[in-house]
């Protein structure tokens, strides 16, 4: 019951690190100001992955930026949820055949909720966030256990793709 | 007294020899000396004596340990115990460690004499003394510590003069050098040379004691001089300045005033605001110039510069708490001196380096260091429960009951930029990212711990029961006549309230405890190592450097510093000054003393020709 | 008995009047800007779940110590303010105690926030520590001020005394608009918010805090403003002769500092000590100048 407690509180409290990995970006401002007001949700920017609970991939990912997103990820506290936000973290969008991006983000990072589009509007992410709420309170959103749990499979993809060389913090 | 005295100088040349055979030996002895020192001044609480030592040819030497200058022997024995327990281990590598011993003892005995003087030939003998000596301390430094030594010597030696001047006045006058028939011709001198006397020996107390304008010779002398000396300097030697200036501004005047049945002493009269205010100054330029520092040395300082505008700012201002407080600031000023620069030299010793540019992370090389430093900046800043807080708060109070604003207002500057520049050390040197290069670096040995850690005891103890503190004052006002403080055992009074120091440390305690105990009823923590920050990112391996490169500590306030970009500097005006008068002293230097056989025999010349006049007319 | 009782009451009380408070002050902000803003019991979901995460991050024990150094000294501090008609030590708000020991808060979390070995983090208590060398010094003198004509420095007895003469924002208005600033530097807000700087310098010293230990900077902060604004009610505002009347005025100097600073940018931090030093400084010195040097009242 406490577990419970615990999970309602979580939900109604989510902090976002603003961390504006692609063009998707563009779509956060407008959510976040006056028009579209996500902090009534309870839902507000932070400035560093210690501080944040949610981390927005928002739009494609190059090699490059993946392996920033994964340092990122991992200094930040659980429980964590990530949330895939525009087609390109789902299968590649309009970059699926580019030599230097990645097609799946599910690969390499647990993800708990996608958001399809090119780009989402903001009433989709209001809704997309509102559905997170619900996973969060009900205590479906676990990705961050699945990431502990088979952090091996997790480590051969980041691998193949980033090459050996990739330093990790927790 | 006068045996202590031989029996000081004696010891100087047994531990200079017993040094050289083994240098934690000499240090050894001469701590035991100055501890017996310490013990048998505690036993003396209350007792009080004079002798004399005649010289011959009608001169004499008067010796005295009395309520007024009991703490000053106190603190003087006290500051040798620490740093002779101190220099066991840290005279390691110097080259003239069994000089610097012997020549620590003979300061010993000139601070015997000259707090215990009771005539002012006595005080000037033991003057000087303590001058030559610690000008030879000053120059065993580094590679600037012979230009330092210099300036020191030669700012000591303007002071000596003003002193000899009004040595001299006072002799002529009252036909002796004794204290006694100063104060008992004090009245009846002519006031013209009364004030000429005092301002004399004031203007000594401030240069001494490295007041505002006159201050610039202790930056060079403790940023070059050894480490192990700079405790002393600032621990002791600068005490004779505050000395002097409480014999002048304190205990002359009052004890004259009391025993003629004025009862109230207090300074709204003219000359002593203007001291109050030159205090006041030191206090604010003291402490701008701390902020502005990148060396560690030179940042105390300028610390020390601050609280010296303190001391005189109190001393000055006449009021009886503001005196009690001014007296008790001296010894809290000369425990957190000696627990700044003791960590300080602690550092230096392990890591050959105070300046914290380079420095860094080093709490987990040395948590003992940092621990007594963390206790003496606290206390710097007047954070209660410790013993700069009692001093704090009394000055504070004693400003506000009389309603001097501008005071209190320099007050409080200093006070509060003390955070500033105390937090940067703390800052730049403990905490951040360590340096690949101290990776290695080990606490210091056992007998420095012991010095520094009995320093950081006595602060927190005499801030949480500060009757210790305050009842040796206390009984200096009711010698001299003036109406003492009211102290109780934890709690301090003023004219307007009272403060129970110990239910502030109790609160204190209880509010940590309470967060202790939510932090703990949490998930535990996972620790990092230090490299393992948020840096937006990047790991520092992978771009080809080192975590050391995150730390920041160059130019902690060059924001603050740009306020202050285009301000004058008395040393500037000092070097044009010396500058002019040497450009005009060429001109004789050319045509007099040039470097040949012609020069020569032209000087012969003119000095046989100034003698034999001399001889004959 | 009865004080432990009455200090878990002042605390418990402080800790929830001021959350909520503060949870209301964000829809207030939220509706000058023309949206909606979260629920005003936010606050408490958001210090829940920062004390609900299943991890944390420690930098080392100096990183662990500084915020129990910070936490407790707050407390502490709260123990000494008077709210209202009540104190917990009656006869000991003593106003220099009281600045003081908000230091040790201050103190405790530049050690902890410099501990974690990040530039940003020395960085923001670089500005903390220079902004704060600008605004205590006017307010600490507007307060000297005050003991001086009043004749005590305890907290309670000024706010006491200004029900005889009139609250002191009317006898010495100078002393209170530079209080009033010296209280919005105080609080950290805006303009004078370069300590935390979310853009600037990632949040300054609350760059590398996680979990519990946010959460307990978050609940000593919520307290420390408790302190501050208190000690602005009570020394210009005349206290509370009943609880009520006391967090009126609280909130409502509360709300105006929100509304201020939701309307302003940011200065530098070299701006902001020059301001300090030169208008605030010399309205003090004026406001001095007018009750000591010429005595009127």
């Amino acid at each position: 019951m406490w577990e419970k407690v615990k999970d309602i509180t979580r939900g109604h409290s989510l902090w976002m690190l603003y961390y504006c990995t692609g063009c998707g970006a563009i779509e956060l401002p407008p959510t976040m100001t006056s028009r579209f007001d996500m902090e009534r949700f309870g839902i507000g920017p932070m400035a560093t992955p210690r501080q944040a609970d949610i981390l927005l991939v928002t739009g494609y990912l190059s090699t490059k930026t993946l392996r920033r997103v994964i340092y990122t990820y991992e200094q930040m506290q659980s429980p964590k949820w990530l949330v895939g936000f525009g087609s390109c973290t789902l299968n590649g969008g309009i970059y699926h055949d580019s030599y230097a991006t990645i097609n799946q983000l599910d690969q390499y990072l647990p993800v708990d909720l996608y958001l399809a589009g090119c780009m989402p509007r903001p009433e989709v992410i209001i809704k997309g966030f509102k559905q997170l709420m619900e996973m969060i309170k009900t205590g479906e959103a676990d990705g961050w256990k699945q990431y502990q749990d088979n952090r091996e499979w997790y480590r051969e993809n980041q691998k193949k793709a980033l090459g050996d060389l990739l330093y990790t913090t927790r | 007294m006068s045996t202590l005295i031989f029996i000081g100088l004696a010891a100087s040349l047994l531990i200079y020899a017993a040094a050289r055979l083994s240098r934690p030996l000499g240090a050894l002895l001469l701590m035991l000396l100055s501890g017996a020192g310490v013990a048998a001044l505690i036993l003396s609480w209350g007792k009080g004596f004079t002798e004399t030592l005649p010289l011959g040819n009608g001169l004499e030497l008067t010796f005295s340990l009395s309520t007024f200058n009991w703490p000053f022997l106190l603190l003087g024995a006290f500051v040798l115990f620490i740093v002779s327990l101190f220099a066991v281990n840290a005279l390691k590598e110097m080259e003239q460690g069994a000089s610097f011993l012997a020549l620590l003892t003979l300061i010993g005995v000139s601070v015997l004499g000259v707090f215990g003087a009771y005539d002012f030939l006595t005080l000037f003998i033991f003057f000087e003394l303590m001058t030559w000596t610690s000008f030879f301390l000053v120059s065993m430094g580094k590679t600037g510590a012979k230009k330092a030594a210099l300036i020191y010597a030669f700012m000591s030696m303007i002071a000596a003069y003003l002193m000899i001047s009004a040595i001299m006045m006072i002799a002529k006058y009252t036909g002796s050098f004794s204290y006694s028939d100063f104060m008992g011709m004090y009245e009846a001198m002519p006031s013209g040379i009364r004030t000429t006397v005092i301002i004399f020996f004031l203007a000594a107390a401030l240069i001494k004691g490295g007041i505002y304008p006159v201050h610039f010779w202790l930056r060079s002398a403790h940023g070059d001089a050894p480490h192990v000396f700079s405790p002393v300097l600032s621990g002791l030697l600068v005490k004779y300045g505050y000395y002097s200036a409480y014999l002048f501004l304190l205990f002359f005047p009052v004890m004259v005033a009391t025993k003629a049945g004025i009862t109230q002493v207090t300074s709204t009269n003219g000359p002593n605001f203007i001291l109050a205010f030159i205090g006041g100054l030191s206090i604010m330029a003291g402490t701008v110039a701390a902020i502005l520092q990148s060396d560690a040395k030179k940042l105390v300082a300028f610390s020390s510069v601050s609280h010296g505008g303190y001391v005189i700012l109190a001393l000055a201002y006449g009021t009886n708490m503001a005196v009690a407080c001014g007296l008790a600031h001296i010894w809290v000023h000369v425990l957190t001196a000696l627990g700044m620069f003791l960590s300080m030299a602690a550092v230096a010793y392990r890591t050959g380096t105070t300046d914290m540019d380079e420095m860094g992370g080093l709490i987990k090389n040395m948590p003992v260091t940092f621990t007594v430093y963390l206790i003496a900046i606290i206390s710097v800043a007047g954070i209660p429960p410790l013993a700069g807080f009692v001093s704090k708060w009394m000055i504070i109070q004693a400003l506000a009951a009389n309603g001097s604003y501008i005071l209190a207002f320099m007050a409080f500057f200093g006070s509060i930029g003390s955070f500033m520049y105390v937090f940067r050390p703390l800052a730049t040197i403990f905490l951040g990212q360590r340096p690949h290069k101290f990776k290695d670096v080990k606490e210091v040995p056992f007998f420095m711990q012991l010095s520094m850690l009995v320093v950081t005891l006595l602060t927190i103890l005499l801030g949480i029961m500060p009757y210790y503190l305050l009842k040796p004052f206390t009984r200096i006002q009711e010698f001299i006549g003036m109406e003492p403080v009211r102290i109780g055992f934890s709690t301090v009074y003023s004219a307007l309230t009272q403060l129970d120091m110990m239910l502030v440390f109790l609160v204190f305690g209880g509010g940590f405890l309470l967060a202790l105990f939510i932090f703990l009823l949490f998930a535990k923590p996972t620790k990092v190592e230090q490299h393992e920050v948020y840096t937006s990112g990047e790991i520092a391996p992978e771009i080809s450097t080192t975590p050391e490169i995150y730390h920041f500590s160059k130019g902690y306030y060059r924001s603050f510093g740009r306020l202050f970009s285009r301000w004058p500097s008395v040393e500037a005006w000092y070097h044009k000054g010396a500058s002019y008068i040497s450009q005009f002293f060429e001109i004789i230097e050319q045509s007099l003393f040039k470097q040949s056989i012609n020069g020569f025999i032209w000087l012969a010349v003119l000095v046989m020709a100034v003698l034999m006049a001399v001889r004959w007319f | 008995m009865a004080l432990i009782g009455k200090i878990v009451l002042f605390i418990v009380g402080a800790f929830v009047f001021q959350v909520a408070l503060s949870g209301f002050s964000r829809k207030v902000i939220a509706r000058i800007q023309k949206r909606r803003g979260p629920v005003f019991w936010q606050n408490f979901y958001d210090i829940g779940k920062l004390f609900f995460k299943k991890t944390s991050i420690s930098h080392g024990f100096i990183f662990d110590f500084g915020v129990w150094m910070a936490f407790g000294g707050t407390v502490a501090t709260l123990l000494f303010v008077p709210v209202g008609p009540y104190s917990v030590f009656p006869g000991q708000t003593n106003f220099i105690v009281i600045i003081y020991l908000l230091a040790i808060g201050s103190l405790g979390m530049a050690m902890s926030a410099v501990g974690s070995a990040n530039p940003y983090a020395s960085m923001g208590i670089s500005r903390a520590l220079t902004q704060m060398f600008g605004y205590d010094v006017p307010f600490a003198l507007t307060v000297v001020i005050m003991i001086y004509v009043h004749r005590t420095s305890q907290v309670a007895k000024l706010a006491a005394v200004q029900s005889d003469i009139g609250w002191h924002l009317w006898v010495m208005p100078l002393s209170a608009l530079v209080a009033f600033i010296a209280l919005m530097a105080m609080l950290g807000k805006k303009p004078f918010d370069t300590p935390i700087a979310p853009a600037e310098i990632a949040s300054g010293p609350l760059v590398e805090y996680s979990g519990k230990y946010l959460g307990m900077l978050m609940v000593q902060h919520e307290f420390a403003t408790f302190v501050e604004v208190g000690l602005f009610v009570n020394l210009f505002l005349g206290g509370g002769s009943t609880l009520l009347i006391y967090l009126v005025k609280y909130i409502i100097v509360y709300l105006l500092t929100v509304i201020i600073s939701a309307l302003m940018a940011r200065f530098r931090v070299e701006q902001t000590v020059a301001f300090f030093w030169k208008w605030p400084l010399v309205l003090v010195f004026i406001q001095a100048l007018i009750i000591i040097g010429i005595g009127i009242r």
